[in-house]
C-alpha cells in the first residue's frame, strides 16, 4: 500500500481548511505557529498542483483593495489527509509495540 | 510678567504700576516683619498678575482677529495654505512592497506572480494599514520589515522548488 506523502505543514494547511472550511493564507499564518507568512503561499501554490487545495478570489466586503484568493481542501486533500493520518497512527501503533 | 510690554493697552499699564507699588510695600511689610499684612499684600499682588495676563491674552486675540480680518493677509494666509497641501499631494507614496511586485512580476510566471507574490505583498499592505490606521508607527515599522523577509522566503523557496523540479525532470528524462 502507498503511503500517502504529505509534509507536516501540508498536513497542517489541511487540518486548518478541514476545521474552517474556507481560509485565507493571512488566517492560516494567524492560526497556526509553524506557518510563516513567507513560505505559506509557497506551499500552498504546490498544493494546489497536487489537487489537495482550491482556491477562488473574492472581493472585499468593502470594494477596498483588491480581490484576496480564498482557500479550501479539496475531496482529494480530504481523502489524502485522511488516509496520511490512518497511515500514522498505524506507525506509531506499530513503534509502541 | 511685571514688565512693560509695547503692545501693552492703557489698562494693562496702569494694572502694572499697581503691581510695582505693590511689590515695594510687600518689601517694606516684609523689612518691619509684618508677615500679616506681607501677605495680603502677596494675595493682591497675585490676583494683579492674573489680570494683566488675562487682558494680554484678549488683547493678542483682538490683534489676531484684525490681522484676520485685512483682506491681503487673508489672502496671504490662504495661498500659503495652498501651496503647503499642494506639496503634500504632489508626494506620492506608494503602498510597501509596490517595488518588489514589480521585480517580481518580471522575474517569474505569471501563475506563481499571482499566486505566491500578490498575496504575500497584499497580506503585507493590509497589516501594514492596520498597524498605521491603530497609530502605531513602529508597529507599522516592523509589519513592513517583516513583510520585505516574507517577500524573500517567498523567492528563495519558490527558486529552490523550481531547481528541485527542474532536476527531478532531467534525473527522470535520463536513459
Amino acid at each position: 500500500m502507498d503511503i500517502p506523502r504529505l509534509t507536516s505543514k501540508e498536513a497542517e494547511i489541511l487540518g486548518l481548511l478541514l476545521a474552517n472550511r474556507e481560509m485565507y493564507g493571512l488566517e492560516m499564518v494567524h492560526a497556526s505557529e509553524s506557518l510563516k507568512r513567507g513560505t505559506v503561499y509557497v506551499t500552498l501554490g504546490r498544493m494546489a498542483e497536487k489537487g489537495y487545495v482550491e482556491s477562488r478570489l473574492v472581493e472585499p466586503e468593502d470594494q477596498a483593495g483588491p480581490a484576496k484568493r480564498l482557500y479550501r481542501a479539496t475531496g482529494h486533500g480530504t481523502r489524502v489527509l485522511r488516509a496520511w493520518q490512518t497511515a500514522l497512527q498505524g506507525m506509531e501503533a506499530a513503534w509502541a509495540l | 510678567m511685571g514688565a512693560l510690554n509695547s503692545q501693552d493697552s492703557p489698562e494693562v499699564v496702569d494694572l502694572l504700576r499697581d503691581l510695582q507699588l505693590l511689590s515695594e510695600k510687600l518689601i517694606e511689610c516684609r523689612v518691619d516683619g509684618d508677615l500679616e499684612r506681607a501677605g495680603e499684600l502677596a494675595d493682591n499682588a497675585t490676583e494683579l498678575k492674573r489680570k494683566i495676563a488675562e487682558r494680554r491674552v484678549v488683547a493678542d486675540i483682538e490683534r489676531a482677529s484684525i490681522l484676520l480680518s485685512t483682506p491681503t493677509f487673508r489672502q496671504r494666509l490662504s495661498s500659503l495654505l495652498v501651496s503647503a497641501g499642494t506639496w503634500k499631494i504632489e508626494r506620492v507614496h506608494h503602498a510597501p512592497g509596490f517595488g518588489l511586485l514589480r521585480v517580481a512580476e518580471f522575474a517569474y510566471s505569471r501563475k506563481t506572480f499571482e499566486e505566491v507574490f500578490v498575496p504575500t505583498i497584499q497580506d503585507l499592505q493590509e497589516e501594514y494599514a492596520a498597524a498605521l490606521a491603530a497609530d502605531r508607527m513602529w508597529k507599522a515599522r516592523w509589519v513592513k520589515a517583516r513583510g520585505y523577509w516574507s517577500f524573500f522566503s517567498a523567492a528563495g523557496m519558490q527558486a529552490a522548488v523550481r531547481t528541485a523540479r527542474k532536476a527531478f525532470k532531467m534525473w527522470s528524462s535520463a536513459p
